[in-house]
This record gives structure tokens, sequence and C-alpha cells, in this order.
């Protein structure tokens, strides 16, 4: 029996098969258990036809009512051989049939859970050994009875959290709807302005050029040097905002390839410049085409131009390993950077370089940390001044692993 | 040589003033005839409203058009000229502010020719409206 009830997870379950069980194996007259609820035992199961004449909602107050109640106030089990001598004995089956009775704790750990309670219809049905065999029954329900409480919570716990799940998915779906229409905005409504701007100051430095003096016309051409600015800004946060948007498409990528691609448009751009470039061959990995194109477009790109105050330059990208798992590089002997500021490399606007010295946004680091947490990879970066950096990076395989 | 006229669709004065002098400098277009929103737009196409004496045989040579428009937006504008037989023919260049995807993909699918995206730099602003010019108006074959 109790294999089989401590198999049994579901409270009520586990309850009704445990009084059938003990029922049908010594025909008992009834069998009923109750459960402690704070001072008054509650019915948790009985055997039929009994169960049927028991209101579910049944209370006895331990220590108080009936045999089941001392029972439950004293721990200790109880064997009445005539009910009709026995003052503690109370009528709670509707009908005159029990003669004797028997019963004892459901206990754990010395603490009083349920009553287990076996009535016949003869007078001293039940012996010393009745007791012994019952307790040690009572004994292993205990067990079940916990274990099963427990479940229930654990699944109540589950639950509650599966709705959380839902809860947050629909908040992160809204803000996320809400992200798009910003970025939309943000794309047909804040860059009109700014077209005005550079347009009007354009048709004021050629319509009106001779009525402005030299300052004039300097501060023309800053407004809209600005203005373009501030349009790629507004073009690379955008960016920036797609790369967390829509789903990413897994595929086999080719990451040699792609840096070579890369490399070969930017010495294009500067055909002048001695840049050696080590790509690692076949180099190949699992994600978003466009997505990991954008970090290595990031990350060479980066390398490029911090390189740029150097005669000569090397730029290299390859596998290594990093705390046992595969990292890749993009290693440039360039302007590098300080460690200290090592945690600001990846923030959206955050430049360790002034703007006159290296351009930018300072927007493609937060896109390629973006790019490589949606792949379920890390990234970071070491380097000094002066002595080149190195960014690495990870990427989650498909199979879960971190390749 | 026939008439080539341009319509332009753009509802912002400072945007229609700019559009204007770019194309009056590519010296492309002959006339260019403005509508302030998609429903102004579709009058003078189908020869409604304030355009209800105009012969509509004569169809312009290029529509360009803003996708953001009052009333009527770009994009139901360029829906009505492909559903009408006497327009479906006709060459639509979106011209606006966004890249978004929804919609370059929402244009070429009701059937935009072509989909430019102005530039905050006007000297860029000017080069891409002088090409657009001198492609549609010059280059392309237009149906007789």
């Amino acid at each position: 029996m109790s294999q089989k009830t401590t198999a049994i997870l579901d409270l009520d379950a586990l309850l009704h098969q445990a009084v059938d069980l003990i029922g049908d194996a010594f025909g008992y007259y009834s069998v009923i258990l109750r459960l402690v609820a704070g001072e008054n035992l509650l019915l948790g199961a009985a055997t039929l036809p009994v169960a049927q004449r028991l209101e579910k909602d049944t209370r006895l107050r331990i220590g108080f009512e009936g045999i089941t109640g001392w029972v439950a106030g004293s721990g200790e089990p109880l064997l009445v051989p005539d009910v009709s001598q026995e003052p503690r004995y109370r009528e709670t089956l509707g009908e005159p049939k029990t003669q004797s009775e028997l019963a004892v704790p459901i206990k754990l750990k010395d603490v009083v859970i349920g009553v287990l309670d076996v009535q016949s219809t003869k007078l001293a049905a039940f012996s010393e050994e009745d007791v012994i065999v019952l307790q040690t029954l009572a004994d292993q329900l205990a067990v079940a009875i916990e274990n099963a409480k427990l479940y229930e919570r654990v699944r109540g716990y589950a639950a509650e959290l599966e709705q959380r799940v839902v809860e947050r998915t629909a908040e992160l779906a809204a803000v996320n709807k809400e992200l798009e229409t910003f970025a939309y905005s943000i794309s047909h409504d804040l860059r009109a302005p700014l077209r005005h701007i550079n347009g009007f100051s354009r048709i004021l430095l050629e319509n009106h050029f001779d009525d402005l003096d030299e300052a004039g016309q300097g501060y023309l051409h800053r407004v809209r040097a600005a203005s373009k600015r501030m349009g790629r800004l507004i073009d690379d946060m955008l960016k920036l905002s797609r790369t967390t948007r829509g789903e990413l498409r897994h595929q086999r990528v080719n990451l040699s390839d792609l840096a070579h691609e890369i490399a070969k448009g930017l010495q294009r751009t500067q055909p002048e410049r001695e840049v050696e470039f080590v790509i690692q061959p076949e180099v190949i990995v699992d994600g978003d085409l466009p997505l990991l194109r954008a970090v290595l477009e990031n990350l060479i790109g980066n390398a490029w131009k911090f390189t740029s105050q150097h005669p000569s330059a090397r730029i290299e990208f390859g596998i290594t390993e990093h705390e046992g798992q595969r990292a890749y590089f993009v290693r440039d002997d360039g302007a590098g950077f300080n460690m200290d500021y090592a945690d600001k490399l990846f923030s959206a606007f955050q430049r360790l370089h002034r703007t006159t010295k290296f351009p930018g946004t300072g927007v493609g680091l937060a896109t390629v940390q973006r790019i490589i947490h949606r792949h379920g990879g890390q990234v970071w970066a070491e380097g000094a001044v002066e002595e080149g950096a190195t960014f690495y990076f990870t990427l989650l395989s498909k199979e879960g692993e971190r390749t | 040589m026939k008439d080539k006229t341009i319509l332009l669709v753009e509802d912002n004065p400072n945007d229609e003033l700019l559009t204007l002098r770019a194309l009056k400098k590519s010296k492309v277009a002959n006339g260019v005839v403005v509508a302030h929103d998609g429903a102004e737009a579709l009058d003078y196409l189908f020869g409604a409203g304030e355009y209800a004496e105009r012969d509509i045989s004569i169809l312009p040579t290029v529509v360009l058009l803003d996708l953001k428009l009052p009333k009527i937006d770009g994009l139901e504008v360029l829906e009505r000229i492909r559903a009408d037989e006497r327009t479906q023919l006709l060459p639509v260049v979106i011209l606006t502010s966004s890249d978004e995807e929804q919609d370059i993909v929402e244009s070429y699918k009701l059937g935009a020719n072509s989909y430019i995206r102005k530039p905050v730099d006007f000297d860029q602003f000017a080069e891409a409206i002088q090409q657009l010019g001198l492609y549609w108006l010059v280059l392309n074959s237009c149906l007789p």
C-alpha cells in the first residue's frame, strides 16, 4: 500500500485511494481520514457508504470532539472496544451501527497532520496488533501526504510562474510594439526638420554667399555639418533598434568570407592605406547572416578606423579559446583604449575618443553587443592605449552549446 | 517635345520648396504640379474637385509621392492609382523620409516603380532628384 500511495502526487486522489485500500484490505465498516486545518479536523476522505453521509465540511475541534478529536489533540492512538462505554465517543455517522473504533494519529516529525479512523459494527473488533499495523500505515501516509502537499505547492508555483511569463510576454510585446511605433515616428518625423535645416542653410550659402562674411559662412557650414551628424545619429539609432526587432533567422554563416568581403570594401574606400588583413579561413557558425555581418562590419570597421593614424596596420580575425569555449576575435594594432573605461565601450552613444580624431556616433559597439546577446553569446574587449584592441565574442550554437 | 510634367504630392511646405528647387536645378521638368495631400493628388489625376475642368487624358510623366500625407496617405493614393485603368501604368516614385522596411515593402507590393529616401544632406537630395528626373523624364521610354 505504501508504494501505491507514495506514488500518488494528487492529494485528493491519494486520500481516497488510501481509505479505499485500507477498507478493502481489512474489511472495516468505515475508514475515515481527517486532516488538521488550524484548530479543526476536516474530512479528507472516507470509504463508501460512510462518505455519502459525511458532509465535506464537517469540522471536528481538535482535543474536544469525539475520539478522532482527542487523538489529534493528544497525538496518541486510541482503541475503543465498545463505543457505548466511551464518554469521548460522538455519533457522527447518523446511524448507530458503530460498536468499536480505532483511531491513530498521522504524524510528521511529531506534528499531527491528520487522523486515520476505522470503525467496526462488531464489539472489540480491533486488537493491539491492529493498532501497530494501522499506526505503521499512518506513518507512511504522513510522508505521502506531505509529498502530495509539496507537489501541489510546486504545481501552484509553476502555474503562477507560467501565468507571470504569459503576462510578461504580453507586456514585452506591447513595449516592442511601442518601440516600433517610436522608431517609425523617428524615421518619418524627426528627419524631416533636419533636412529642412540642412537644405535652407545650403540655399543661404548658395544664394546669399556674398551677404555673409567669412565667419557667417563658417557658422552656416557648421549648421549643415551638425544637421548631417544628427541625421547619422538618427540612422544609427534606428539601426540599433532594428537589431532587436524581428525574428532571428538562423543559417550557416561563413564568417571568414564575410570578413574578406568587409576588408575588401574598406580597402576600396582608402586604397592608399597600408593595412594587412590576417583572416583565419573557414570560420563557420550558425546565426543570422545580416546581423552577424553587422557585427563584423562594426568590429572590422572599428579596427580600420582606429588604426588610421598609424602608417601601417595589421587587422586579424580568427578563433581562440576562452574559458573552454570557442571565441571569435578581431584584433588591431591601432589606437587601443584605456582598460579603465572598458565597461563603457558597449553603451550606446558612449565614445572613448574625440569625434575630431576618430569620427563616429558611438552606436556601433552597442549594436554589436545587442546582436551577440540575441545570439546567446558574450562580447568583451581587451586593449591598451596605442597598443591596439582585441574584441572577442562567443555565440550559442543551435544545440544549445557554445561553439 | 511633349510637355513633361511632374506631379509632386507633398504636404510639407519646406519639403515642397526644397524639392521644387532641386527639380528646377535639374532642368528636366517643364512643369511641376504640387498636390498638398492625397485627396488633391487624386482630384488632379481623375479630374475632380478643383481640377474638375482638367483634361485628364494628359497624365503627368511621373508622380513623386510622399507617404505621410493628410486625408489620404501615400500608400492609399498609390493603391487608387493602380486600381484605375487610366492610371495603372503611371510611373510612381515614392519620395519619403523613412527607410523602414514595412514602408518599402508595402510600396513595392502596391506597385511603386521606385522608392527613394530623402537624404538629410541637401546636396545629396538635389543629386537624387536630378538623377530621378533624368531617368524618368529623359532616359526612360514612357508609354506613348
